[in-house]
């Protein structure tokens, strides 16, 4: 089968989990024999056009930019049509799948023009991020994901939660959205590197790494793990927490870090490179997932796959995955204190912390593979294609 | 004169830092290379703000290391350095 797979974002360009599930998903599906062509938007030093991992990335080059968010994107919409009619004029696609409403405008005029069946991947909804619709930009954007839901033959989306959302929000009918959940791949960490030269980077001996991965953004409570430091040092002075990543709110967590009165026991490690990102991971000894708004929560199977026990938020998608005593610790949403209490249980007691990180690498193994994944998103193409 | 703030909130309805808002601007209008660089003038007329203003909102920016500046013809220029459009690309879900 030959899939067109239309996405803003693709390794290099990573700005959520968007581009990680495309990568893993396209990866998964080049080797069980499809074609994957994958239309995505330029980055500063990669090429137009790469074979990656058998993936064909085609890097679509916005010709014509505005200031205004709304504008640029339907622009670089124009510009993803007008390349993939191109493309189409040699060898035609079976099935087009789109991620998100940002290719929205693009993947539906292929599917008219192609004469082929649209399948939609929802990884959020604007009403879900934004708390409701906010604004005229809001209420476009929520258009634009409703008219996509309405124009593809199946929606795919990635938790319970989001079936529920979708189907109430927009009125689908039930049987045309399928949930397959986002995936890990497990193999990146097997990797071996001297653990301990490489924590030195964050901390000194004896101390122990409180892990955040994740935009430094409101959707991902970072400010209530900072906010939950200080009671986390009253029972583990040896505590530091570690920071990974970048967001406009950074200057502003920056001196909240400061206002807790123990800016030493912070880190920033701003944006990282993946294998530094692995790492990190394998070398840190609890990840906090302090989302209050999380789809699925990549990051959390993330820190299961490296072995390390998960504290997340009970919201969402990232309560499907992290399950409460089994494999993980559940906190409650924008809570210090509870994330404080999160973090203790984990540090308090070895048994429990490394029973749920047994627990949680057997379920990222059995339920979150890219292949198992691959094959159910099959399984939709194939439906649609009859 | 004033920005037309379509980046004045992020989707939790904060208020975004102004500097930043004109990175976004500047990521959206392509300025992401020594060869898009555009002066503080161009910069003004594309977005409608006055130049002093531009001038501060770009020295913060270069002071942060997402913008970059060059010079042409003996006039300066700037553009988005790569942690800028990553940066640029936080915002986003």
């Amino acid at each position: 089968m030959r899939i067109d797979m239309l996405s803003w974002e693709f390794p290099p360009r990573i700005v959520g989990g968007i581009a990680r599930h495309c990568y893993g998903l396209a990866r998964s599906l080049v080797k069980m024999g499809h074609e994957v062509r994958m239309i995505t938007l330029e980055f500063p030093g990669s090429p137009d056009f790469e074979y990656v991992d058998g993936v064909a990335v085609h890097r679509v080059r916005i010709e014509l930019g505005h200031p205004d968010f709304l504008t640029w994107v339907l622009l670089f919409n124009h510009f993803m049509e007008k390349y993939a009619a191109r493309l189409n004029a040699g060898t035609r696609s079976d099935v087009i799948h789109a991620h998100d409403w940002l290719v929205s405008a693009a993947s539906i005029s292929m599917k008219h023009f192609l004469g082929k069946p649209l399948v939609f991947t929802v990884h959020s909804t604007e009403v879900g991020r934004s708390r409701g619709l906010k604004g005229a930009n809001s209420y476009t954007i929520d258009g634009l994901e409703w008219w996509s839901t309405f124009e593809a033959s199946r929606v795919i989306v990635t938790s319970e939660s989001m079936r529920r959302e979708v189907v109430e929000h927009f009125r689908l009918p039930p049987g045309k959205v399928h949930k397959i959940p986002n995936g890990v791949d497990v193999e990146k960490f097997n990797l071996e590197f001297d653990r301990e030269s490489f924590r030195s980077r964050y901390v000194s001996s004896g101390e122990r790494i409180v892990l955040f991965v994740g935009r430094l953004t409101p959707q991902k409570g970072v400010e209530y793990l900072i906010k939950a430091l200080p009671m986390i040092l009253q029972s583990h002075p040896e505590v530091k927490l570690v920071i990974v990543g970048d967001g406009w709110m950074s200057d502003d967590l920056k001196r909240l870090a400061r206002s807790t009165g123990r800016p030493e026991k912070i880190y920033f490690t701003g944006f990282l490179p993946e294998q530094d990102l692995i790492k990190t991971l394998l070398s840190a000894d609890v990840l906090v997932v302090p989302s209050v708004y999380e789809p699925f929560g990549i990051v959390a199977l993330e820190g299961m796959a490296a072995g390390i026990p998960v504290v997340a938020s009970n919201v969402d998608g990232l309560s499907e995955v992290v399950h409460h005593g089994r494999n993980g610790v559940l906190t409650y949403p924008a809570d210090p204190k509870s994330i404080a209490w999160g973090v203790d249980r984990i540090l308090s007691d070895r048994d429990y912390a490394k029973r749920l990180v047994e627990n949680a690498k057997r379920e990222v193994f059995r339920k979150y593979s890219w292949d198992a994944i691959a094959r159910e998103t099959i399984k939709v193409y194939e439906e649609v294609c009859m | 004169m004033h920005v037309i703030m379509t980046y004045g909130k992020d989707s939790f309805d904060r208020k975004l830092p102004e500097d930043f808002s004109l990175l976004c601007m500047l990521s959206n209008l392509g300025v992401t290379s020594r060869e898009t660089a555009l002066s503080s003038e161009e910069i003004a007329e594309r977005i409608h703000l006055q130049t002093d203003s531009i001038a501060r909102l770009i020295t913060k920016l270069i002071d942060k290391g997402l913008v970059a500046s060059i010079e042409v013809e003996n006039i300066e220029k700037f553009y988005v350095t790569l942690d800028g459009v990553r940066r640029v690309l936080t915002l986003y879900s």
